[in-house]
């Protein structure tokens, strides 16, 4: 627990990580090609943002207001243990539409799960948000990968979140109770 | 066509927002994009430039042989292994994954990576949802997802060729 709270206002580990592998293709695209490799890299990059900016201007902006249109808290009065199908749909829904990185939906998450989400709606929230987001699909998986492999990875793997919701629970309840207590439900719940 | 769509969405968000919160709310969403943007910019610009990079570094024979239609089980592990400790989102992980795909990668290990990235992300898990979910939740949730980049690998390439 202690080492998620350093998280705030630090140079994000991701970043460093990405600039590591920067460095590294970097690195490896001089050793092969030289300059000319650095030259068509950039530009290649050049067309690839400029692709790629204007939707994911668009998309940020959406994902912006809709965090102040829906707020966690009222939906995860509505996604209790005992919510039965409405829960596990309420949960996969906002799982779909929760737009931003992992820096909206974990807090997000947290809020639903202290407002009384159970366990399987929220597996049902994690794993549709982390598969099927709306805004991923439109803003990079379409234009880049087109289609065809868009489609095929979706049909393979819609099963994915309802397989979660039904298993995360079972898994849950057979964790040694030391470790169940740790829930942030058990802790932040007035 | 799907620009005009977002621009739409985003403008009836907006116009919600000012309806039922006022002013106010739309400061309220700006902000909220603002700082995402904030976070995002440096590392989705390094994204574009790896991708780009990654296609000049790695030239079409090794990534065919490694992560090729051919590459069998090989390939989808590769995929699964890549996919789970890749520390990035969508805009680092997307492009390359397209790079990739014209470069000749199979749709196996295409699939196997993007499931793994989304479903057993290490870091994402680790800085993430450990903290924020609890442990119990992060843990079982990590066991049950362990097998889905594997069984959506294997199930991809027949589906793909429905389409292609």
């Amino acid at each position: 627990m202690t080492s998620g709270t350093r998280r705030k206002r630090r140079i994000d580990p991701s970043l460093l990580t990405l600039f590591g592998i920067l460095c590294l293709v970097v690195s490896v695209v001089f050793a092969r090609e030289g300059t000319d490799g650095i030259i068509e890299g950039l530009r290649s990059s050049l067309s690839l943002t400029r692709r790629a900016l204007p939707i994911t201007l668009l998309g940020m902006g959406l994902a912006g207001t809709l965090q102040v249109l829906v707020p966690p808290g009222v939906i995860g009065k509505y996604m209790g243990d005992d919510s039965g199908l409405v829960g596990l749909s309420i949960g996969m829904l906002a799982g779909v539409i929760t737009p931003g990185g992992p820096y909206v939906m974990y807090p997000i998450g947290n809020a639903l799960m202290a407002s009384g989400a159970g366990i399987g709606p929220m597996a049902g929230y994690v794993s549709a948000r982390n598969l099927v987001t709306v805004n991923r699909l439109v803003v990079w998986e379409l234009p880049f990968l087109g289609w065809p492999f868009t489609l095929t990875r979706i049909l393979v793997s819609f099963w994915m979140p309802i397989a979660t919701v039904i298993l995360v629970p079972i898994v849950y309840r057979l964790l040694p109770k030391v470790l169940r207590d740790k829930a942030p439900h058990k802790k932040t719940t007035e | 066509m799907t620009l005009v769509v977002m621009a739409g969405l985003f403008l009836t968000s907006l116009l919600v927002i000012r309806w039922q919160r006022g002013n106010e709310g739309v400061k309220e969403g700006i902000q909220q994009t603002s700082s995402m943007l904030k976070r995002i910019a440096p590392m989705m610009i390094m994204g574009m430039v790896i991708a780009a990079m990654a296609s000049v570094a790695l030239p079409s024979e090794v990534i065919n042989k490694w992560i090729g239609d051919e590459s069998g089980m090989t390939g989808i592990f590769i995929g699964i292994a890549v996919g789970a400790s890749v520390p990035a989102g969508p805009y680092v992980v997307v492009p390359l994954l397209g790079t990739l795909m014209v470069n000749g990668a199979g749709v196996g290990p295409l699939t196997a990576f993007l499931t793994a990235w989304s479903v057993i992300p290490i870091s994402r898990s680790l800085v993430w949802e450990l903290p924020f979910l609890g442990p119990p939740f992060a843990i079982s949730r990590f066991i049950v997802a362990l097998s889905f980049p594997l069984i959506a690998a294997l199930l991809a390439p027949p589906v793909f060729r429905l389409f292609d």
